[in-house]
């Protein structure tokens, strides 16, 4: 095997990519690249993230700015559980040589960063308000310093969400022929619990219309009122969530879920069988949880093809990738580089999304791949993706968004799950969920 | 025992030489871990956290026992209602529940292994195999036993429900005795072959001739066991006792692991002590100062634990002895 | 009437191992039932795998075993990973065995004042969960530029309380001190001492201990994820991890694959060493 040769030594003379250029000088890559590494270290540009999804994007940027790849050392932290706790470590450490330089956010954490010193504006970096006029105003919002309102971080991708459910499945059990039909069925959630009871019923218990629970928790959160957390550091439980314990509880005891927890093997098995109709997910979702446990790689095999979108009772928006430069960032130029190429240049969002489907952070490149007729998708038989989420991406409100999301969503799941399973009534729930917030965030006021 | 009097006096002139042997110890021990112990120790006593919003430490600034008085007093001023006693709790059931099946199996299967008399004589690689579970991560093993326990279509439910044992399908991960005990069972599964070898090696440093003299005079398996083995495995079973005590009070990577959230499904009643700790110390405000105070109750815990099977596992013939060199010597002196 | 004793004696320890074996023998098969599922998975497909649970292996382990090579090869090559968590778990395992030993030797060995400080103390920092003493520790290692360096993986394996307590209680069963006096009489220096005749004495210890300590290191995830950032540097357990980080589209089949991978070297280490624990050589060297 000799393949691709080590990201921190190819040649990148040329503008071709890392994978053409490398074979001739691949003679010994680990230890090159450990000499390399060991000798040069302080030159080396530290990006890090916490799977290689950022590591294939910068492919894209690597092509089109040649002489870049040498210089960068991608670290991959290969687990998202640790990855703030390695993060933090390190930018304690300014003068160590594998301090960061560029850090990858989740929309989970992202605040958490972006509202401190430990970010540099983008403006630093060279980037002018030119380069940000194809984003979606959200992925903005999203990384804006809440202290001052300067821009701290870009991302490449949008994730508008929609609901993906099987049309085999809703003309058999439902009748139902279009996506428009299919969004009248599901169009509030009262309608969409009276067609969980439908499909249940008619199939014979065979078919469920959702895999667990926690697959509403990010349609819900999206559509909270308010942050968790206000700027005064006042905790508030939005009314929106009590309609979500609402619902969960329907679906447990009236069974109308596969009673699965959300990516456990069961249910990514889902996508590949009859026993769950659909799913809600956004961009990214689409291709790598449904596509990828779908059974098949080609129209015909598995649920391949037999995939459709639409909106659902509630527009949402879930997740998301972010880059941002450090305090101490050693170089820059060369990040605000990065930056321009993977999240502003239209020419390289446009190939990008066209060979890796993503939903790029770039309304022209998706307006042109629409035009293109690139956005049919033949794993959705023929349903164009582009064009039912782009309305979508528009329209993505933020402004539920706090540094405390992760946290108190998961605090808020423990108790949901004993009031749906009927081991506590709701005021008891409540209570238990406000006095973790309270435990977890002992300098916030509860109310 | 009049030869360990003799030997005294001889090694007594060697004694330098005892810190040459430990001095590589302390010495490394106070450069990796005494620093960072005492760093701990220290924030125990102070307000130590982050302030999530603007991501800006808080502290450490000394706020003296106020730490500890959340932990003993909860919200609604109750004394040890709150979330560390009741970690405190799930650790201690959960270690109970798999220590002593795990020191009895492995005790006598230790004997039977040693056993003269029944010879087994695949043991060697029943041993082998026995102890293979503690070889896995406890990463594996956890996504392994979610797997089959999953709910609805894992294997262990499909067996249950076409047995026709129950009519459908039980949801273990979410009931608290059931998860307490899948819990408690791996670690039980993983350690009883590790404490089974621990106590062999144990055994076989005993003096066969020990065993034999008490054959040929007609002793039994159990008086054997009795007198013979578990007084002299008395070093190697207190070692054993204490190790699992103090792994199981530290329990963590299954607990964290198998649970889904990491939080001790299901509504906390599997969290540990050590999964307390690390929630406090690296999510929500990261509280530092409140998660070494938690460490030192759990210390102070451990440490009564050993103590207490210390003073069980006591050499009782050997503190009688020092008694009565004592009271001899003093006798000695006071007729000089 | 003796012989109907004999008799009766005989079919007693008949019906014992037969019990006893059968007992054994089905504590054997709890054992081997996650390896089974662990190589049967590695023959499977990601979705197979996903989909069902079987305890029958399939076909695609060959094309698991290249995709993991390829998956390896995008940055470093598979066997890079296997030498730096052999040289970190060898390094660690011989430092804390013969470290841990000499420790439980001078405490046992020699009369000193403070012998018993010394070994009280080596017993309470066993008992100090070391959940949050990892937070100085890597500020620590970073204040010395320690960082993305095996060193601070490998040294303070030197103190290692847990493997100090075992050998020390082996040593109290399975160490004559008289041995050591003759020893001395004979004109052997203290540390000549201890390597040729202590350690040798020691091995069913030294063994299991070493088992211990490599099964140990070689898992360890969290402290060398939490220290290395060159993936030239990462040890097979964090490249396994990323696999696994790989949430969206994560391949089990390939998963699996590096799972019995990262075993195979355990198991040589343990099956090297098994012969100690089964032969027990305790007490090779012991007149009586």
């Amino acid at each position: 095997m000799g393949g691709a040769a080590p990201s921190t030594d190819a040649p990148a003379a040329d503008a071709a990519p890392a994978e053409d250029a490398a074979p001739a000088e691949d003679a010994a890559p680990a230890d090159d690249a450990a000499a390399a590494d060991s000798a040069a270290s302080g030159d080396k540009f530290y990006i890090y993230s916490w799977n290689t999804e950022v590591q294939e994007r910068l492919a894209y940027v690597f092509e089109a700015n040649p002489g870049m790849e040498e210089r960068i050392e991608y670290v991959n932290i290969g687990d998202s559980a640790i990855y703030q706790e390695r993060i933090d470590q390190l930018l304690q450490a300014p003068d160590a040589a594998d301090y960061p330089d560029m850090i990858a956010f989740e929309a989970a954490y992202i605040m958490k960063y972006t509202n401190s010193d430990q970010t540099l504006a983008v403006t630093d970096l060279g980037i002018t308000d030119a380069d940000l006029a194809e984003m979606y105003p959200y992925t903005i919002d999203v990384a804006t310093d809440k202290r001052n309102g300067t821009l701290k971080g870009l991302s490449w991708q949008a994730c508008p969400g929609a609901f993906m459910y099987r049309t085999d499945l809703a003309e058999s059990l439902l009748g139902v022929k279009t996506p428009e039909e299919m969004q009248a069925k599901i169009s509030t959630w009262d309608d969409f619990v009276a067609t969980a009871h439908e499909i249940k019923d008619k199939s014979g218990d065979a078919t469920r219309i959702l895999s667990s629970n926690g697959d509403i928790a990010e349609v819900f959160r999206s559509n909270m009122e308010n942050p968790w957390v206000d700027a005064n550091g006042v905790f508030r439980m939005d009314p929106i969530m009590e309609q979500y314990m609402e619902l969960c509880k329907t679906f447990e005891q009236e069974d109308l879920t596969q009673k699965t927890t959300t990516w456990s093997d069961e249910w990514n098995a889902g996508p590949s069988t009859d026993a769950v109709f659909g799913y809600f997910g956004c961009t990214w979702f689409l291709h790598w949880t449904i596509k990828a446990n779908c059974g098949g790689s080609a129209v015909g095999e598995g649920t391949y093809g037999l995939w459709n979108m639409c909106q659902g009772p509630m527009p949402y928006y879930w997740g998301g990738t972010w880059l941002g430069a450090t305090a101490g960032c050693s170089d820059t130029a060369l990040a605000g580089q990065i930056m321009k190429s993977l999240c502003c240049d239209t020419e390289i969002m446009t190939k990008m999304s066209s060979e890796t489907l993503d939903y790029v952070n770039n309304k022209t490149a998706m307006q042109t791949l629409s035009d293109e007729g690139k956005g049919a998708y033949d794993f959705l038989g023929g349903q164009d993706f582009i064009a039912v989420f782009s309305p979508l991406a528009d329209n993505v409100d933020v402004s539920f968004m706090s540094a405390y999301d992760k946290t108190i969503g998961d605090l808020l799941g423990t108790q949901n799950t004993e009031y749906s399973l009927g081991n506590k009534d709701k005021e008891t729930a409540i209570a238990d969920f406000k006095a973790a917030v309270a435990e977890a965030y002992p300098s916030l006021t509860i109310e | 025992m009049a030869k360990s009097n003799s030997k005294k006096h001889k090694t007594v002139e060697y004694g330098r030489y005892g810190y040459y042997f430990i001095a590589p110890f302390f010495i490394v021990f106070a450069i990796f871990q005494l620093w960072p112990l005492i760093y701990t120790l220290g924030l125990a006593f102070c307000e130590n956290y982050t302030d999530t919003m603007w991501n800006v430490e808080v502290g450490p600034t000394f706020n003296g026992l106020e730490n500890f008085t959340t932990i003993f007093v909860g919200s609604d001023g109750s004394l040890f209602d709150t979330y560390t006693f009741r970690a405190l709790g799930n650790t201690l059931i959960m270690w109970l529940m798999n220590f002593l099946p795990q020191i009895l199996l492995a005790l006598l299967l230790a004997v039977w292994f040693t056993d003269t008399r029944v010879k087994i004589k695949a043991q060697g690689a029943y041993k082998i195999l026995v102890f293979m579970p503690n070889i896995i991560t406890a990463a594996t093993i956890s996504v392994l036993f979610y797997k089959l326990f999953d709910y609805p279509n894992g294997p262990i439910n499909q067996f249950l429900v076409n047995a026709g044992i129950w009519d459908k399908p039980y949801q273990f991960l979410n009931t608290k005795w059931a998860t307490r005990s899948i819990i408690s069972f791996i670690n039980f599964w993983m350690w009883y072959g590790n404490t089974m070898i621990v106590l062999t090696a144990g055994v076989l440093g005993i003096s066969p001739s020990l065993f034999e003299a008490a054959r040929v005079d007609g002793a039994t398996s159990w008086q054997i066991f009795k007198s013979v083995t578990l007084p002299l495995l008395r070093p190697i079973l207190l070692f054993s006792l204490v190790n699992s005590a103090i792994g199981g009070l530290q329990m963590f990577d299954i607990p964290k692991l198998l649970t889904t959230s990491g939080y001790g499904d299901p509504d906390y009643t599997t969290r540990t002590m050590t999964m307390y700790i690390r929630e406090l110390a690296f999510s929500g405000a990261r509280q530092m100062g409140k998660a070494s105070a938690v460490s030192l109750v759990l210390f102070v815990v451990t440490l009564f634990f050993s103590l207490v099977l210390f003073y069980i596992m006591r050499d009782k013939d050997a503190i009688r002895e020092k008694k009565a060199i004592k009271a001899a010597e003093k006798a000695r002196k006071g007729a000089n | 009437m003796n012989k109907e004793k004999d008799g009766g004696l005989h079919a007693r320890i008949m019906v014992s191992q037969i019990i006893r074996n059968a007992i054994c023998i089905f504590l054997c098969i709890l054992s081997l039932i996650p390896f089974w599922i662990m190589i049967v998975n590695a023959t499977r497909t990601s979705v197979d795998i996903q989909s069902s649970f079987s305890l029958i292996p399939s076909h695609y382990l060959m094309e698991n075993w290249e995709k993991l090579l390829y998956q390896a090869s995008q940055n470093v090559p598979l066997w890079k990973y296997m030498t730096n968590s052999l040289i970190i778990a060898a390094g660690s395992t011989i430092l804390a065995v013969y470290f841990s030993t000499m420790t439980a030797y001078g405490v046992t060995a020699y009369k000193f004042k403070g012998a018993n400080f010394a070994w009280a103390f080596i017993m309470a920092i066993m008992m100090i969960p070391v959940q949050v003493s990892s937070i100085g520790f890597f500020r620590f290692m970073y204040q010395i530029g320690w960082g993305n360096n095996y060193l601070p993986l490998i040294i303070p394996a030197i103190a290692a309380p847990a493997t100090v307590f075992f050998m020390r209680q082996y040593m109290i069963s399975a160490l004559p001190l008289e041995i050591l006096d003759s020893a001395r009489i004979d004109g052997s220096g203290e540390f000549r001492t201890f390597n040729t005749i202590a350690m040798p004495l020691m091995k069913p210890a030294v063994a299991t201990q070493c088992i211990f300590a490599f099964i140990g290191s070689w898992n360890n995830f969290y402290t060398p994820s939490m220290l290395l950032t060159s993936q030239a540097k990462f040890t097979l357990p964090m490249f396994v991890q990323q696999m696994r980080g790989e949430r969206f589209r994560s391949d089990h089949g390939i998963i699996y694959v590096g799972l019995v991978v990262t075993i195979m070297p355990i198991f040589v280490v343990y099956f090297l060493l098994s012969k100690y624990i089964i032969a027990g050589v305790a007490l090779g060297g012991v007149k009586e």
